[in-house]
């Protein structure tokens, strides 16, 4: 028997979705940790550029009669151990964290998305071999894997940098296999490979731009990772090379001053952790207002 | 079943073999000749007859496929090396020490799993309730806080400023089991609230998810109770996914042991493993790695196949 | 075709549904008044969105809230007041007196249990029933919808069934209990055509069986003229029409039917004479016009429509419909 033939009635329809990019900002402003994240990060960036003004004296101005001095009034946050002004070696050690936080993230997005999407796309042999080189870097802890690369390429902020992107393209090669397999098998996509589109023109026009979304997710979270890795590697002695400051390597020496200069251990790792939970809180909520299954959670029964 | 286990193992060992080569390019090829010179010890490298000599003894003037058998047919004999720090075979080295970092691991996971698990179900049953956003922030900021700095301001806490734990150190249990085990409170605390965090995140969402299914409404159309509804239709099917966390951040612990045992001074792999990394101690190195990734690779097998074992549907598409 | 006679099982009076969506509240049930009669069977029809579905949720307290509210009303089974009865009253008519059977059998059911254990809950939770008691009257219940093999089938997973499989083992779930009301929420519509009949069948045979009243949601006009004895249509969270089934197809009386009716294709329609679709569209349920929310596509519509929205009134026939013209002059 037939049916009664009308469209479907739309429920709830959302105004804000004529305009995806406002639902978009909307949606994580909502998410209030995300919203504080946002202002962290902004700051950080802030700090970041403007160091040398911000900063109340060079980072690397040592002065011996000063050291590890508590908070005081001309050093906001004390010396370290050679009297160097903490608050400012931390300032510019946001410099760091931010550039090999992003420069890691994005290189390694590069690789793993053009290797992802070739993967899914060729499909077959081609893939299962990537599949499994993919799946043998996943083997190794990333910082077990940098720390190994740093002993063997020596230590230093490029090796960190390039040792995380010889890991890190891995996450995207995965993620970007991934949307490719989902809409390889759209119709839309059979049509036009039907008709004689290019593999590389579908690639682009129609597969890159439904990864965009979870590939933002994907770089802001791998952005803090990277930074937590820094500070580990720093920790550990084997990134950033004096005098350079950066976070982890503040934290590693005021370890062994803990009990003289407690401070010490603490401000950086406050600088550390703001940073990652910043990306964190920021990419979560990304991730929830891009999610479109969590959206269903409120569906409208007919 | 059978069929699904038999392409996981394939899988596995296609990738185990990539894993050895890396390794073998990582700790041998790069490196190159400063290995001989690593392990040559004090030896003049600017005779050419004595470096052409110690090559020879190491091997090292063979071609690299051949290093390569070598290399791997020592490993498999399970002759390791000799480590240049201590002098000792490097097998006797992880063995010693492999009790340690055991117990560090066993401490953790229990953390984890006792904090992690609950956290997320209250999470997920009370959805953006204030315990919700409490549980969210935690598990993020569980994961978000370097392992170390957490280390480190427990230390500072619980053993500078009110010393409840000593601050580093290790005693074996069959000493003194009281005192190892306070020594192990910490440094297991730390390991397994990262883990715990993220087991938190996932049994959250997972749960969230499952609640939201049309099943569960026909659970509670039958007539049980919520909490019926939630440990009767909810739970396994919630708890399935979670299974594979484990073969997600199995890796993250062992590197966050490598930062524990470094802060609280215990005698385990990790702490070695560092050792060895700033000594270029590559024999320890190589081991090291080749443990560490058949270790994760192994604790990824046994997931898939638990999950296969507990996720009727992913059984029959392999 | 049992012909509803008896008492009345179910009284609902001015039930009201409310949703909260990111646009706005969508009020899904707007006051809907009807009653089930024992042996009956009663169909709810309207196109999607119209509120059958929130409807018939409501009637177990099954709506999600958030976002779903049920906003007012009064639920009456067998005298217990349903809307306002405790958590454990509601328990234990869930599945027991009242049973429901849903759309979509593939996620409905449970993936990671057995049919058979989800097959017999509703036996464990109301009777008690457990061990080889529990198992013979499961394999019973299989066997009484035609499921070949019962014992084996009852260690299978959800996905090992075919959909209309599944779909009659949801009603044999739904009877387990011997309910007095059995709520069918387009049971069909997720299957094959092939296996639909054969499945209302069986649907109209349990029912008929075990005595019980049967609400069937549905939008099939075909279905309601073969299987209902009384028939409600429903137009935006509103009952509009509500008479017997030989009626509404004989003398429709609302516009919204009579639009219905024109444009499904009938056996004893001349082959030339042209199928007519409502004119417009289903209205927004965040923005229904003001007053009769059928009237901007309404041929019939007077002023009075734009403004006041007509009440369900019924006449001496027992046939009622909410419209302020009167077609058939």
């Amino acid at each position: 028997m037939t049916e009664v033939v009308h469209p479907t009635a739309v429920v709830a329809v959302s105004v804000a979705s004529r305009n995806p990019a406002l639902a978009l900002l909307r949606a994580v402003a909502r998410h209030r940790l995300a919203a504080f994240g946002l202002v962290i990060i902004a700051a950080l960036i802030i700090i970041a550029i403007f160091a040398p003004v911000l900063a109340p004296y060079n980072p690397f101005q040592q002065d011996l009669y000063r050291v590890l001095a508590p908070p005081s009034r001309i050093h906001l946050l004390g010396t370290d151990n050679l009297g160097r002004d903490l608050l400012s070696r931390l300032i510019y050690g946001t410099r760091v964290s931010l550039f090999v936080g992003i420069v890691s993230s994005l290189v390694s997005a590069v690789i793993g998305v053009f290797v992802g999407l070739v993967a899914g796309f060729r499909g077959g042999m081609v893939d299962a071999i990537i599949m499994r080189i993919t799946d043998a870097f996943l083997c190794f802890p990333p910082l077990i894997f940098i720390l190994a690369m740093s002993a063997v390429l020596g230590p230093g902020l490029q090796n960190v940098m390039l040792s995380f992107a010889l890991f890190g393209w891995t996450i995207f090669a995965r993620l970007a296999r991934g949307q490719v397999l989902q809409v390889r098998e759209l119709p839309f996509i059979e049509a036009a490979r039907s008709v004689g589109v290019p593999a590389t023109r579908i690639m682009f026009r129609h597969i890159l731009p439904n990864i965009m979304a979870p590939l933002l997710v994907a770089i802001t979270i791998t952005v803090g990772f990277a930074i937590l890795l820094e500070s580990g590697v720093s920790f550990l002695g084997l990134g950033v090379q004096p005098p350079t400051a950066s976070w982890g390597k503040e934290l590693r020496i005021g370890f062994t001053y803990l009990e003289a200069a407690p401070l010490f251990s603490i401000a950086p790792g406050v600088m550390i952790s703001l940073a990652v939970i910043s990306f964190n809180f920021v990419g979560d909520g990304l991730r929830d207002a891009l999610d479109p299954r969590l959206r269903g959670a409120n569906r409208v029964p007919r | 079943m059978g069929k699904y286990i038999g392409i996981r193992l394939g899988h596995a060992l296609v990738i185990l073999a990539i894993v050895v080569v890396l390794v073998f390019i990582i700790a041998r090829i790069i490196p190159g000749d400063a290995i001989m010179a690593a392990m040559a010890g004090s030896v003049d490298l600017h005779d050419p007859s004595v470096v052409e000599r110690v090559r020879h003894q190491y091997g090292l003037d063979q071609s690299i496929p051949v290093q390569f058998v070598v290399w791997l047919a020592a490993f498999l004999r399970g002759d390791w090396g000799t480590s240049i720090g201590t002098g000792q075979k490097v097998l006797d080295m992880f063995v010693q020490r492999l009790p340690v970092t055991l117990e560090l691991f066993l401490g953790a996971n229990l953390w984890a799993i006792a904090i992690g698990i609950p956290a997320g179900i209250l999470g997920a049953v009370k959805r953006n309730s204030a315990a919700d956003v409490a549980v969210t922030a935690g598990a993020i900021i569980g994961v978000s806080i370097p392992a170390f700095w957490e280390a480190i301001l427990l230390i500072y806490l619980f053993a500078v400023l009110l010393p409840i734990f000593p601050p580093s150190g290790y005693v074996p249990f069959s000493e003194n089991p009281l005192l190892n085990l306070r020594a192990m409170v910490l440094p297991t605390f730390v390991l397994g609230t990262h883990a715990g965090g993220l087991i938190a995140r996932y049994v959250r969402s997972s749960l969230l998810e499952v609640l939201g299914q049309d099943y569960v409404r026909t659970a509670r159309a039958k007539g049980f109770s919520e909490a019926a509804v939630v440990a009767r239709h909810a739970l396994k099917p919630g708890m399935i996914p979670v299974v594979t966390v484990f073969g997600l951040f199995w890796g993250g612990l062992l590197a966050g042991a490598f930062l524990v045992e470094v802060v609280f001074a215990i005698p385990g792999l990790g702490r070695m493993s560092v050792d060895a990394i700033f000594q270029k101690d590559y024999a320890v190195m190589q081991a090291m790695l080749i443990v560490v990734s058949l270790n994760v690779l192994l604790v990824n097998l046994l997931v898939d196949i638990l999950y296969g074992y507990l996720d009727p549907r992913v059984r029959v598409r392999g | 075709m049992a012909k509803g006679a008896g008492e009345a099982l179910l009284c609902v009076r001015n039930l009201t549904v409310e949703f909260a969506t990111e646009a706005g509240i969508v009020t899904a049930v707007d006051g809907v008044s009807f009653d089930l009669h024992a042996g009956e069977i009663l169909a709810l029809v309207g196109e999607s969105g119209c509120g059958k579905s929130a409807t018939a949720l409501a009637l177990l307290r099954l709506i999600a809230d958030p976002p779903g509210r049920i906003t007012g009303g009064e639920i009456r089974f067998r005298n217990q007041e349903l809307l306002s009865a405790d958590d454990a009253t509601v328990r234990d008519i869930r599945g027991n007196r009242i049973a429901m059977i849903f759309q979509e059998p593939m996620t409905s059911l449970n993936p990671v249990y057995t049919i058979g254990r989800q097959l017999g809950e509703p036996l464990e939770l109301h009777k008690n029933l457990d061990g080889d008691t529990l198992l013979a009257k499961c394999v019973a219940l299989l066997e009484s919808v035609n499921i070949p093999e019962p014992s084996r089938r009852l260690q299978s997973y959800p996905h090992q069934f075919s959909g209309g499989m599944r779909q009659r083992m949801m009603i044999a779930m739904g009877m387990s209990c011997d309910p007095d009301i059995v709520i069918a929420d387009e049971p069909t519509t997720a299957l094959d055509v092939t296996i639909q009949a054969q499945l209302l069948e069986l649907l109209q045979a349990q029912v008929a069986n075990h005595h019980a009243a049967l609400l069937l949601i549905t939008h099939n006009l075909g279905v309601v003229a073969r299987y209902a004895d009384r028939v409600n249509v429903m137009y935006a969270g509103r009952i509009v029409e509500s008479t017997t089934a030989d009626e509404i197809y004989r003398a429709p009386r609302h516009p919204y039917t009579i639009g219905l009716l024109r444009s499904v294709p009938r056996l004893d329609q001349p082959i030339s004479e042209k199928l007519l679709p409502i004119e417009g569209q289903p209205p927004n349920p965040l923005e229904l016009p003001s007053g009769c929310a059928f009237h901007p596509r309404c041929p019939f519509a007077i002023d009075k429509c734009r403004t006041t929205t007509p009440v369900l009134t019924r006449d001496a026939g027992g046939h009622a419909v909410a419209c302020w013209v009167d077609v058939r002059g």
